[in-house]
């Protein structure tokens, strides 16, 4: 009896290479394809305003996306990451700037010195969990503003520092290269440049989770005690995440510094740290694409509000403007946005991405 | 019946468990007392006894989770005082839970997979590349996971969230994590307990089959008397974390005085009805 039941189910799939691909399904590699091509074509397309603005995107998702395989997938709420954010920032300042040394080696060394940072303070914050931590590592925000302000030999102090400019052989991001009809302006190679950090981390990561590795993160996000009965040394595991994250933010910091070009200490203040919390927490926390929904509606819904602010009713324009303007606006609306989410869809847009593609395929069955 | 078992597991030499003279007290509450036991290389021993009598703390003792006052645990020629439950895990002993301790948001297959943690390389640098080494132990792991969810059955439920399973499957799932581990010794906290007679019937053949294919020596706390009856090769009692009994199943049943800690709370001898669970069942423990 048994065995005919057995016989029924379906085999097991003997090629576990199979699962270990990247992406699920033919659709979903085009899918992403054709978004990297479209953004891509914009670019090479759009007003340099615009451009910024996807830079802008691209670099805050490779500070999401480290700050996501710490607190999204290993259950470590972090405040600092606008310290290790900072602290890439003057790495470059300080490597690429007064030590002349070439991109391809500060870039890399912003991480480094980021993931080393955090590994000295490790001993400290990893004694502590959840609020706990978050306190901690909030305090790490102030250390470093106090630190950026007072070291002017190397950070410039008040009055900031100039960040070097990223060069890859011949290939200069300060000027124009003309390439046939294309006309590459240093925006336009920004974007192309950060667009390529990004797939890297992203495909790092997507790495990460799917190995050993990422398991023993979630597992001692969801049951340490459990994990550590089966050989996970918690310990050490939270240690590497921490370091981990900080590299990669580290790494979106160094790029963020150039591009502003020029950076002051009171930058890396709470505010980007919750920023960057808040894109995580609306993107979907514990998926790779989810910090890059979350950094791309931030950073671009303000934008759009910005642009569009003028032609809207009971907006005022001026510094010494009294009622709505369009930075309080945005700042309502960021509220607002999180809030909403929160209530409506915790898992973040993602799920509700996710949401909506069941109800395409399904269509028009409704369920 | 059940079609042969299709586990090709190359487990590990056993080893012998010897407890030896523990002590563990939570301020007021002398929670083990005195407790000595060994677990040879090819036994089933049983430890038994009412709520609360220190059965739960033992396990934990043993795997790192508490730290007891006084007394030895030794495992082959490693002494496990001291060591985290990381480093207990690491020689071997592997273990599940009372209350279950599933990672409820990930699907069978990933927890099973957990279980092979020791066996991957995971470290986040290789991982990043996901080349050579870290690919070929991830595809070893789903072999290995795979070999052990055909032989629990839960074939159905691989891709399936643990937490949406009934509990009897989520206690298989976690026979399995634990086995997933490759073990020299496995311990196991109720794995029974709130089980119906055919979950029970099928757990008892689990449990039989991994003793006499590989004869994976095996410490296992339960109320069901009937469950320790049928596989335990030496019976352990304890009463307010005291050793009260200690021998082969008829030896034990037929103690004077592990019939009376029995009779306060319900009547009947020790192995009158079967699935008998005495003090049946707080879970006031903690096990985190
Ligand atoms: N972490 C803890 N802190 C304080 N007291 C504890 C702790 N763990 C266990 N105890 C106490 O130790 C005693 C033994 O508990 P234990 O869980 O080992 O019992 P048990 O034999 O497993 O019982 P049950 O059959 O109910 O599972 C109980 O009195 C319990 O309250
Ligand atoms: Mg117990």
């Amino acid at each position: 009896m048994a065995d005919l039941v057995r016989l029924t189910r379906p085999a097991p799939p003997q090629d576990y290479g199979e699962r270990l691909r990247i992406f699920a399904t033919p659709g979903q590699r085009a899918g992403v394809l054709a978004v990297c091509v479209g953004l891509t074509v914009f670019s090479m397309t759009a007003s340099s305003f615009w451009i910024s603005t996807l830079v802008f995107a691209l670099i805050a998702s490779i500070a999401v996306s480290g700050l996501n395989l710490l607190t999204g997938f290993s259950g470590q709420i972090s405040l600092g990451h606008a310290f290790f954010v900072g602290l890439g920032a003057y790495t470059a300042v300080y490597l690429g700037g007064e030590h002349g040394l070439p991109f391809l080696v500060w870039l890399p060394a912003a991480g480094l010195v980021c993931a080393v940072t955090s590994l000295l303070i490790s001993p400290f914050a990893l004694r502590l969990r959840g609020l706990y931590l978050a306190v901690a590592t909030l305090a790490l925000v102030f250390l470093g503003q106090h630190l950026f302000l007072n070291l002017p030999g190397i950070t410039g102090g008040a009055q900031g520092a100039s960040v070097p400019q990223p060069s890859i052989g011949p290939l200069s991001f300060s000027e124009t290269t003309q390439i046939g009809a294309l006309e590459l302006t240093p925006d336009r190679k920004w974007f192309l440049l950060a667009g390529v950090v990004l797939v890297l981390v992203l495909l790092a990561i997507t790495n990460h989770v799917r190995s050993g590795f990422g398991r023993a993160l979630m597992a001692v996000r969801d049951h340490d005690t459990a994990a550590e009965i089966l050989g996970v040394d918690v310990a050490r595991t939270k240690l590497t995440v921490f370091a981990l994250s900080s590299f990669y933010t580290g790494i979106a910091g160094a790029l963020l510094g150039s591009y502003l070009r020029v950076i002051t200490p009171e930058f890396w203040d709470l505010f980007l740290s919750v920023e960057y919390i808040a894109m995580l927490i609306v993107g979907g926390m514990g998926t790779v694409m989810g910090s890059v929904l979350g950094a791309f509606t931030f950073t671009i819904v303000p934008r759009v509000i910005e642009r569009l602010g003028p032609q809207v009713p009971f907006i005022e324009a001026g510094i010494a403007a009294e009622g709505l303007t369009v930075s309080r606006l945005n700042v309502l609306l960021y509220g607002l946005f999180i809030m909403l989410v929160l209530v409506f869809e915790p898992k973040g847009l993602v799920a509700l991405w996710g949401r909506a593609k069941r109800w395409v395929v399904s269509w028009p069955y409704r369920f | 019946m059940r079609a042969e078992t299709s586990l090709t597991l190359d487990l590990p030499e056993p080893q012998q468990l010897s407890v030896d003279d523990l002590h563990l007290s939570f301020k007021a509450v002398r929670a083990l007392n005195g407790v000595s036991l060994t677990v040879h290389p090819d036994q089933l021993v049983a430890v038994i006894g009412p709520n609360g009598a220190g059965k739960t703390s033992l396990l934990n003792c043993i795997s790192g989770v508490y730290r007891p006052q006084h007394g030895s645990v030794r495992f082959g020629g490693h002494d496990l005082l001291g060591q985290r439950p990381h480093g207990v895990a690491q020689l071997g002993i592997a273990r599940t839970f009372q209350n279950l301790a599933l990672f409820t948001g990930m699907s069978t297959l990933d927890n099973v997979l957990l279980g092979c943690h020791q066996r991957v390389r995971a470290g986040p640098v290789s991982s990043a590349l996901f080349r050579g080494r870290t690919r070929r132990d991830e595809l070893q792991a789903h072999g290995v996971a795979e070999e052990i969810i055909e032989f629990l059955d839960l074939q159905a439920h691989r891709k399936a969230v643990v937490a949406d399973l009934p509990y009897g499957v989520q206690k298989r799932i976690e026979l399995g994590r634990a086995l997933a581990l490759q073990p020299r010794l496995l311990m196991l906290d109720e794995p029974v307990a709130g089980m119906n007679r055919e979950e029970v019937e099928d757990m008892a053949r689990y449990v039989l089959d991994l003793r006499l294919e590989f004869g994976l020596p095996v410490l296992m706390i339960e109320h069901n008397m009937r469950f320790v009856m049928d596989l335990a090769d030496h019976i352990v009692v304890l009463d307010f974390g005291q050793p009260i009994a200690d021998g082969p199943p008829a030896q034990v049943a037929a103690d004077p005085k592990v019939v009376e800690a029995y009779l306060g709370e319900s009547h009947g001898s020790v192995d009158a009805a079967p699935g008998a669970t005495p003090a049946h069942h707080s879970s006031t423990d903690d096990e985190r």
